[in-house]
């Protein structure tokens, strides 16, 4: 066959295709959706949108100091914490198990906390610009792709999902998200609201005939298209799909929005998360930013004062709401130093990092630990059934894939498949209140 | 030394006809670490089954003469363009010396130069920390127009790109960018460099002010706007108004403390009683006469008496706003044996001087407030992401980690020092590396006085290359002759064009070597890359097909487009300030502000360049354009007739010429939909405001490729 013959071939192939059902047999192979959801999202039942969770997460190249006053980091004398009273080590239960952490931990209600796992691992990088490959579980991930994207596509058929790609609200630099080798935009809150509401006006009504002859634009350059035109403009008509698929009364909970900021990013992380947009959203709160000069650790305090209040209302909210398909978490390109500089600041720790994890089906507690390494402190092997640190089948230096499949798992991703997609490191059984057999 | 080019692609033509053209010739030599001249392309051979050229993927020249245009001027393709590249397609390279001839050009250029240089991450944050002082509130020229510090941030944003294409535009070599000590710079840019290389800030965070100290023993205040001198006069040394100023706080005290006028404050005294500037320790008198008269903001003044003590002053700054505007090519020089360094205050020198003298070292991008402001430094950091960012730019790679196995340097901290340490691969040649910025700069970017560290001994190892040296002057040099500079910047045009770095091979190579054999000149790379097949697409090189990925239109590259095919100044209003907007550019740019726009991360050498759609890009794009249609069809169609204006719809916003193939077509779908949406009951002004929807949302407007 010449390859003259062969384009002929491929784009009778493509006509054949643009009928609006070979569009979305086209969108069910590009995405994993099921057609049938594809074609009618709000309709799909129970029966075809099998168990899963849907993740908010906080992440944050600045690598802030979350590890440095989380459960598991108290009882060492030169491990250092914020002075006073705001930040001051405070007795806690998870999920009946008694630890310590720093008083806004301990402020959260009893019925999160018995669901708040803190995970301790390593990220291995002291980079900030390296978000994107700790998001990749330092390269061990299946094709390389960052790990929370491999879980949303893999989750978007059973979550029901209008995409399959994460959504970031408050991403920029290196924070951004990519998913197949694509990057992805970040959108902000105030562009959500404007996005899925529309313009108001005359020519509202119009919409939808628009739609249709914006449909045969396409269709004209789709006619001597290349693959590279092709594939674009499928991607605009299921975009555009997509967003006349969401119903307006959850449209309508977006007004609420009027910033870009920390509440306005969860407000619309949530109204995503009803809207089943995305099966992960990431936001960015601050917990200490990169506080090399922090003195009196005032920033790490300020920030750890405002951040876990709000994760809190997320929770509460989301509970009010009655969506147990939702998983909260953080997490970050490093932890920081939790020993050399005192309470004058902290620098990047690529060996010690904490996961949080909150939600539904997860049994509160601690995974892992710390140990004094040179002149700081790395994360703890790890027991994968007991969670407990030290001495461990999970080493070191699989602590932080042993992270993500626990991520994975957590969200409704089997523990097979987890291994497909994360050959390294294994899913911690203690985190769940059903753990994997 | 003589070296050989040849050439052969296969290219596609009108139709997709395939033409085979063949190129050799002799080329003069080069010296230095210039790339070589390629030699044994590979070509593509259609009867060759075991290569992968998909034709397919090539452009037409429909497509690509439109992507060409557009990514460079924002403008259409017209149809004696179009009819000249089906004629012949090797007339691109003409067309785009003419397109970058066109002041279009200039502004997209702009805008590429911005980001690539990294000058854009200013802030109010940023100036407080050049000038190590806390700016809140800043003066205005009118009420809710941009502030002084807004102001400034423009100008540092847009200072070395305008440098740039000044410099491409007189043909200068483009390895200049990292030599250069002329900048396009406005009056109060120059007053603020100025103001910094007098107020010196030491790495400890101590400022010493060396040219102005003793200026300003005395300033006078007083409490009445008219009372106040003009600025000549305010600022003459021989004036008896020298250093006179309103401050808009005080009149507004208690009568308790005794306001006068206007009252003197003695500088050299801190007495109980009399007036003296708040905080005074911290606030030299030169900061409170540059603060007042450039940045409108008078630092607070006080006496010993409860309550007599005022908050800043805001008023308007004492500069001109044309002095944030009157752009122009500066020189910066240091001292001669005895010359006094140009003082902040002498503004009416400035104001015709195209000249700075200066004692701190400005050489190139990577010392300009635009990219000091985007990456900030402290003593913990100590320049080395200053560093490995200007790596990035300049060379488009970055510290690996990787140890060099043939250096060793001496001083590395404590921490990094162990080669079996995961920090040793990259602090092995990044510290001493960042000991040329350190020779030169303070923690807070002020000239390093220390001596000990001013005569610092630096080493560049990296990218095969190593030097030595001291201060930024020495980097410079080391910078523009190595070998990964013309090639860094082909890369970072194909992520412009393409959303992907260029094809690495025998065209590329052809591309650079051009590009370093016109000494450099930006437009040579720009058209030798613009017209090839990385960008084109329109032939398949070594039997790969390349460039040809089509893109979404990014919002600078659609905004460009709309402001300049609709005739509506900065319709997106990115370059206007949200209080001097009007209507339709405030509620465009919320439109747009999640179409992705190219920008740069910290330590990533790829630029983020986004090219694929999804949900919200397209939906905030469909926002805009409905806000376009509904208000600003007027302006740009409201005296066309229906007819005109559907065909200027074709041809001015989705890009397509009378003989582009897909013109009658388009042109139908858009009268069909005039024709329906009127016979639904529309008027027919906003049956055409639809349609003219239907042509923004079009992949010849919001895409790039078509």
């Amino acid at each position: 066959m010449t390859k003259h013959s062969k384009k002929l071939n491929r784009r009778s192939f493509m006509r054949t295709l643009g009928s609006a059902a070979g569009v979305v047999t086209l969108q069910s192979l590009a995405t994993g959706i099921p057609a049938k959801i594809l074609l009618d999202p709000l309709s799909a039942s129970a029966d075809d949108l099998p168990s899963g969770k849907i993740l908010i997460v906080t992440s944050s190249r600045h690598g802030d100091p979350i590890n440095a006053n989380v459960p598991g980091t108290y009882g060492f004398s030169d491990v250092h914490h914020p002075p006073g009273d705001a930040m001051a080590e405070t007795e806690l239960s998870l999920a009946g198990t008694t630890t310590t952490a720093a008083k806004p931990w301990a402020d959260l209600p009893q019925n999160i906390l018995d669901r708040t796992v803190f995970f301790h691992h390593a990220t291995y990088s002291p980079v900030h610009g390296e978000l994107a490959r700790v998001q990749r579980m330092m390269d061990e991930t299946e094709k390389n792709d960052m790990l929370i994207s491999l879980l949303a596509r893999e989750l978007a058929p059973k979550l029901g999902t209008v995409q399959s790609d994460p959504v970031s609200l408050g991403a920029v630099g290196a924070e951004l998200l990519s998913s197949g080798g694509r990057l992805l935009a970040n959108v902000t809150p105030l562009s959500v609201r404007q996005a899925l509401g529309g313009v108001e006006g005359p020519l509202k009504g119009l919409t939808e005939l628009r739609d249709k002859h914006i449909d045969r634009i396409y269709d004209l350059y789709r006619e001597r298209g290349t693959p590279g035109q092709v594939k674009l403009l499928d991607a605009w008509a299921r975009s555009r799909d997509e967003a006349r698929s969401i119903s307006q009364g959850l449209i309508n909970q977006l007004d609420k929005i009027e910033s870009n900021d920390e509440d306005d990013q969860l407000v619309a992380a949530r109204v995503l998360a009803a809207m089943k947009i995305a099966p992960v959203i990431t936001v960015h709160l601050n917990f200490g930013r990169d506080n090399h000069n922090d003195p009196g650790l005032a920033l790490e305090t300020a920030d750890h004062l405002s951040a876990i209040p709000k994760l809190r209302d997320l929770i509460e909210k989301v509970d009010e709401n009655l969506q147990d398909d939702v998983l909260v978490g953080s997490f970050n390109v490093f932890g920081r130093t939790l020993k050399k500089k005192g309470t004058t600041g902290r620098d990047h720790n690529p060996g010690h990092h904490c996961m949080l994890l909150i939600g539904d089906g997860l049994k509160g507690g601690i995974v892992g630990g710390i140990e004094p390494n040179n002149n700081d402190y790395i994360a703890q092997s790890i027991d994968s059934v007991t969670g407990q640190g030290g001495a461990g089948d999970i080493p070191y230096n699989e602590s932080l894939a042993s992270a993500g499949k626990t991520l994975g798992y957590a969200m409704g991703v089997s523990a097979d498949r987890m291994d497909q997609l994360l050959p390294a490191g294994k899913i911690v059984r203690s985190v769940f209140e059903n753990p994997p057999t | 030394m003589t070296t050989s080019t040849c050439k052969t692609i296969v290219a596609a033509g009108a139709g997709l006809l395939l033409a085979s053209v063949s190129s050799c010739g002799d080329e003069p030599g080069v010296s230095g670490p210039r790339p070589q001249s390629p030699h044994n392309p590979v070509a593509w051979s259609p009867d060759d089954e075991a290569q992968d050229c998909n034709l397919d993927a090539l452009l037409a020249p429909q497509s690509y003469g439109s992507k060409v245009k557009t990514l460079l001027t924002g403008l259409p393709l017209h149809d004696d363009e179009l009819s000249l590249l089906v004629e012949d397609p090797g007339a691109l390279s003409e067309l785009i010396d003419s397109w970058l001839e066109m002041p279009e050009s200039r502004a997209v250029l702009n805008r590429f130069f911005m980001t690539a240089f990294q000058q854009t991450g200013t802030s109010r944050e940023s100036l407080s920390y050049l000038l190590d002082h806390g700016i809140g509130v800043t003066g205005n020229y009118v009420q809710q127009g941009p502030r002084a510090d807004e102001l400034f941030n423009q100008n540092f944003a847009q200072s070395f790109a305008r440098t740039v294409s000044e410099m491409v535009e007189e043909g200068q070599p483009f390895y200049e960018v990292l030599t250069t000590d002329t900048f396009m710079m406005t009056t109060a840019m120059m007053s603020f460099l100025a103001f910094r290389d007098d107020e010196v800030v030491a790495d400890n965070g101590e400022h010493h002010v060396r040219s102005t100290a003793g200026d300003f023993d005395t300033i006078t205040l007083v409490s009445n706007k008219q009372d106040e001198p003009p600025i000549s006069d305010s600022l003459d040394p021989s004036s008896p108004s020298f250093a006179t100023f309103y401050h808009s706080r005080l009149a507004g005290l208690d009568p308790s403390c005794n306001v006068q006028d206007s009252q003197t404050i003695d500088t050299t005294q801190n007495e109980s009683g009399k007036w003296r500037i708040k905080l005074q320790g911290l606030n030299s008198p030169s900061y409170f006469v540059f603060s007042t008269v450039v940045l409108g903001a008078s630092p607070g003044v006080q006496r010993h008496l409860a309550g007599c003590r005022t908050n800043a002053g805001i008023s308007t700054p004492r500069l001109a706003r044309q002095d944030f505007g009157d752009w122009r090519m500066v020189t910066v020089r240091s001292p001669n044996d005895g010359e006094e360094p140009t003082l902040f205050y002498e503004i009416t020198d400035m104001r015709v001087s195209n000249e700075l003298v200066l004692h701190t070292p400005h050489i190139g991008f990577f010392t300009t407030p635009g990219f000091f402001s985007t990456w900030p430094n402290n003593a913990d950091n100590a320049a080395r992401v200053t560093t490995n960012q200007t790596l990035i730019v300049a060379l488009g790679s970055s510290f690996e980690g990787e140890a060099a196995t043939n250096f060793e340097p001496d001083d590395l901290d404590e921490e990094h020092a162990n080669p079996a340490s995961e920090c040793y691969g990259c602090h092995q040649t990044l510290d001493p590396m960042r000991d040329y910025f350190r020779g030169s700069y303070t923690h807070f970017y002020g000239q390093q006085l220390k001596l000990k560290d001013a005569d610092m001994h630096a080493d560049f190892v990296f990218g095969g290359v190593q030097e030595s040296g001291n201060g930024v002057g020495d980097l410079a040099q080391t910078l523009a002759s190595h070998p990964l500079f013309p090639y860094a910047w082909a890369h970072k045009l194909c992520y412009f064009a393409n959303a992907e770095p260029c094809t690495k091979g025998d065209e590329l190579d052809r591309v650079v070597y051009a590009f370093t054999e016109a000494d450099f000149d930006f437009r040579v790379l720009v058209r030798e890359l613009f017209s090839s097949p990385l960008i084109t697409a329109s032939a398949c090189l070594a039997g790969v097909n390349t460039g040809g990925t089509a893109t979404i239109a990014r919002r600078s590259t659609f905004c460009h487009e709309l402001t300049h095919r609709l005739g509506i100044a900065d319709i997106c209003g990115l370059h206007t300030h949200e209080d001097d907007a009007s209507t339709l550019q405030n509620d465009v740019r919320n439109a747009v502000s999640s179409v992705p726009d190219d920008s740069f991360s910290r330590a990533e050498v790829a630029p983020v360049v986004i090219g694929d759609t999804g949900l919200f890009t397209r939906a905030n794009r469909e926002a805009a354009c409905n806000l376009i249609a509904m208000n600003g069809y007027e302006a740009a169609f409201g005296e066309l007739t229906a007819d005109d204006a559907l065909t200027a719809m074709v041809q001015q916003i989705m890009g397509l010429p009378l003989t582009d193939p897909r013109h009658a077509s388009a042109r139908a779908i858009l009268e069909e939909h005039l024709t329906e949406a009127i016979a639904a009951g529309e008027e027919p002004p906003t049956a055409l405001k639809s349609a003219m929807v239907i042509a923004c949302m079009s992949p010849g407007l919001a895409g790039v490729g078509f």
